[in-house]
């Protein structure tokens, strides 16, 4: 069934935009602004897998960890030279930062590894049949990292002192800090995990697809999408969001309107279809709706502005 | 001229106004007075726009303005200051007082082009009445100087020369004279009661029980968001509520 | 020879980008509308032109209908203006200018798509058999100037005076009677007309456009011209357009001297780009020229 084969795929997808996600809605909760060069950090994160694998022949399991550690690195170390320094600025000064800041990524990436498109050298598993449903190990890979990441997050949140102290950090800022909360601190490990879930998600995308530089900056505006339905500053809410949206997006392609056309009597055997281009198309929709409906998401607050 | 009808107003669990009864009469100045928290600015939130209320009706001569957007209330002649003084930082204070006057046909940007001989009249008569009410405010050197640049009490007297220039046929004040010098003030008090001379209402929010002898006729007590007390400065004065709920404030304070 | 040519086309390319950042700077600097979908606006007004004049229109026709209809989506994009915060009001003006570009790729039947549309018509071309891109410059140069006449006539009005007020504190604005929704609807409208001028001028001068003409870089790029520029400030706006323009097209010049292959130096003119955003918006937001005080004459 077609419609199943979405659903599969949807999820798949979503797994991916929550990964991305999560570190952008954590940033957008405790820090107030929109991080515009998150979805580089999935970029990066691909690009240095590559170069470990290709260039110094590490084996993609060792490189894959060691990329996503860096990461981390990286993203705590940009916060310290530029963010922290607008950090009384407003939203927007930010938002413009983290625009050039964006641009200064991909462009580097593109400098070193070239505009073609790239791959790991990983062999090609044939794709499987699996109940009526193709899937290739590597979108399994993709579901259970996806899950497996997601779950040690959740519980980290719920069970580590220092998950406490980012829901904390998260739900108030002044007050987390008056609690004697080291919000510097948490700010530093909230910028380490969502930039490392984003490189992890890059990998990811880059094992399924391919690499290119603007991979980060193509899906910037799903994975905001994403965070905004999901509430931003709420971690669940980005994972739930992702699973929407991808499914949402997978269907959307996938279905015939014209079953509704034909409810009203026109028959259209051909059927009407949104062409598979107009794919992110329909998340900057659900965007758009969002925004103008419940700008709050999910688990936001209604009307919350 | 003003009255209000049993407004209720909430935020979440906090009732901040409780069936609030107030008439305001025309061409006569009204205070409002209570301790901190007691609702005073919600209530000016409520009556100039800015807040939605909850349930009740408000009434300006005879038509129902709640629920208007402030713009709306503003154009109908009632206009408002805050207690947080308000200026635009970046544009000098003759600019200030050359945005209050209403109807100017200069803010339609196709007239800009189409009629520009009529807008260049309304700007010198409104630049000359600016200057003349800058001039009695005695802010008429500072009239090229940014806004932000200001005293406190000198931003104080441009937002109510910003009110003047508008000639509204109400205007409430948040706390006129707060941070501002006893010289300042008494040109302000002679001012406020110049604009009562003139036709104008008023109402003002106050903490100093000096300024609302001297000025009000009519003086309305909140507490908790109810109002406890009407009568003149001299009434509530001497009204035990009223002595309780600013001494029982004053308590608490201190435990 | 081939330098004076070069000079024309930066010239030329120059008053383009000035116009597109004089009108963005009208929504931004003066209006306080943080646009991040300007390019939707400069898409429409070169698409818009091109088709009208492909398909027999005369220039000028062509011209007002792409200013008209540019505007029409600025009115569109501006309607949830009071409902939105900034931020979220800027993700919703890249994500309208994508689907607007993702539009004219994938409708083949109406620009052809991927491949763009060719041959589109130079205005006057038969009067100017030779020495036609001088012609141009004029014309580019005429219509900044009038894009710039235009802003500054609006700023010194009442109206820019009330943008101004709702820029720097809205509440207030809205206290004191001025409809703030409406007020930002203009503003947005008449950026976005004078982008639809920039984009036909662009359509007609490079007789070749396609989607690719219309990413979203390109508006960072004019973002980056009134940062560097200084915001509200139409000088600014133009000294920004004129240094990146001029850096962006004289790099292309170091192909030829430095062996450092195309698209490495694309890459790195984009880096550099992202650059100059970064260290003006830490060290010197307020950019190279500062908003000017008005002092009123008094007769």
């Amino acid at each position: 069934m077609i419609l199943t084969q979405s659903l599969v795929n949807g999820v798949i997808r979503g797994g991916e935009l929550a990964l991305l996600a999560i570190g952008l809605t954590m940033i957008y909760g405790i820090l107030k602004f929109a991080n515009f060069s998150h979805t580089e950090f999935a970029t990066l994160g691909a690009y240095l897998a590559f170069m470990l694998t290709t260039t110094l022949r590490i084996n993609i399991f060792f490189s894959a960890p060691i990329a996503v550690m860096l990461t981390g690195l990286v993203a705590v170390i940009v916060d310290k030279l530029t963010f922290k320094k607008l950090r009384q600025a407003g939203s927007v000064s930010l938002m413009v930062l983290s625009i050039g800041l964006s641009i200064c990524f991909r462009s580097s990436i593109q400098s070193i590894w070239g505009a073609q498109i790239r791959g790991y050298p990983i062999d090609l598993f044939r794709g499987m049949e699996f109940l009526g449903i193709r899937i290739t190990p590597i979108q399994i890979t993709i579901l259970i990292v996806a899950l497996v990441c997601m779950l040690i997050f959740h519980l980290l949140l719920i069970k580590t002192r220092i998950g406490k102290a980012m829901r904390a950090t998260s739900d108030n800022l002044i007050l987390a800090q008056a609690s004697g909360i080291n919000t510097d601190g948490v700010i530093m490990w909230v910028w380490f995990i969502g930039a490392s879930f984003a490189a992890i998600g890059g990998i990811l995308i880059g094992l399924e697809t391919q690499l290119r530089p603007n991979m980060g900056f193509a899906i910037l505006l799903p994975v905001f999408a994403t965070a905004i339905l999901g509430g931003i500053g709420s971690v669940y809410g980005a994972m739930m969001g992702g699973m929407i949206l991808g499914i949402v997006e997978n269907i959307g392609i996938s279905f015939d309107f014209g079953i509704l056309i034909n409810i009203v009597g026109i028959s259209r055997p051909e059927g009407i279809y949104i062409s598979p281009s107009y794919k992110p198309a329909i998340s900057f929709a659900i965007l758009i709706i969002i925004l103008l409906v419940r700008p709050g998401g999910i688990f936001g607050k209604r009307g919350d502005r | 001229m003003l009255s209000v009808k049993e407004v209720y107003k909430s935020f979440d669990a906090l009732m901040a106004l409780k069936a609030i009864n107030l008439r305001v009469e025309e061409n006569s100045i009204t205070g409002l007075i209570g301790p901190d928290g007691s609702g005073k600015t919600t209530l000016f939130n409520v009556l100039s726009g800015f807040y939605s209320k909850d349930a009740g009706q408000i009434f300006f001569k005879e038509e129902r303005i709640d629920g208007l957007p402030p713009h709306e209330i503003a154009k109908k002649g009632i206009l408002r200051t805050f207690q947080i003084t308000v200026v635009p930082k970046r544009m000098t204070v003759l600019e200030n007082m050359l945005l209050a006057p209403f109807g100017q046909v200069g803010e339609k940007a196709w007239r800009v082009f189409l009629t520009p001989g009529v807008i260049r009249r309304q700007e010198e008569e409104n630049i000359k009445k600016a200057l003349r009410i800058l001039d009695d405010l005695g802010l008429e050197n500072l009239k090229d100087e940014y806004s932000g640049n200001l005293s406190g009490g000198q931003q104080k007297l441009l937002s109510l020369g910003r009110a003047l220039m508008a000639d509204p046929e109400v205007i409430l004040l948040d706390e006129p004279t707060a941070g501002v010098n006893p010289t300042l003030t008494r040109k302000l008090l002679g001012f406020l009661r110049e604009l009562r001379e003139r036709g104008r209402t008023l109402v003002i929010v106050e903490h100093d029980m000096n300024v609302i002898s001297s000025l009000c006729d009519i003086v309305y007590v909140l507490n908790n968001g109810e109002v406890i007390a009407v009568g003149s400065p001299e009434e509530i004065q001497r009204d035990k509520r009223v002595i309780e709920a600013y001494l029982g404030g004053r308590k608490d304070a201190h435990s | 020879m081939a330098i004076v040519n070069f000079f024309i086309h930066v010239i030329i390319m120059v008053g383009i980008y000035s116009i597109l950042s004089l009108s963005l700077n009208f929504q931004v600097g003066i209006s306080g509308l943080m646009n991040f979908g300007h390019v939707a606006y400069f898409a429409i007004g070169a698409y818009t032109s091109a088709l009208l004049t492909m398909a027999g229109c005369p220039f000028l026709l062509g011209l007002f209908s792409g200013m008209a209809l540019a505007g029409l989506f600025g009115f569109i994009i501006s309607l949830p203006t009071a409902s939105l915060k900034a931020d979220y009001w800027a993700i919703v003006t890249i994500a309208a200018g994508e689907i607007i570009r993702l539009f004219f790729l994938n409708e083949q039947w109406l620009a052809e798509g991927p491949f763009g549309l060719r041959g589109i018509p130079r205005p006057l071309a038969s009067l100017f058999p030779e020495n036609y891109p001088i012609f141009y410059l004029l014309m580019a140069m005429f219509f900044m100037a009038f894009t710039y006449f235009i802003m500054e006539v609006l700023i010194r009005s009442p109206f820019g005076r009330a943008l101004k007020m709702i820029r720097e504190e809205e509440a207030l604005a809205s206290s004191m009677g001025k409809e703030v929704h409406l007020f930002k609807i203009h503003g947005m409208v008449i950026g976005a007309i004078f982008a639809g001028l920039a984009g036909s001028l662009y359509a007609h001068y490079m007789t070749f456009i396609s989607p690719d003409h219309f990413m979203p870089i390109e508006t960072f790029l004019i973002w980056v011209m009134i940062v560097i520029g200084g915001r509200g400030n139409n000088i600014g706006a133009i000294i920004g357009a004129l240094t990146i323009e001029s850096l962006y097209i004289s790099t292309r010049f170091l192909k030829d001297y430095v062996g450092i292959p195309a698209d490495i130096l694309a890459s790195l003119r984009m880096f550099m780009i992202g650059f100059l955003l970064v260290i003006f918006i830490l060290y010197k937001p307020e950019g190279l020229v500062s908003e000017k005080r008005r002092s009123h004459k008094i007769k």
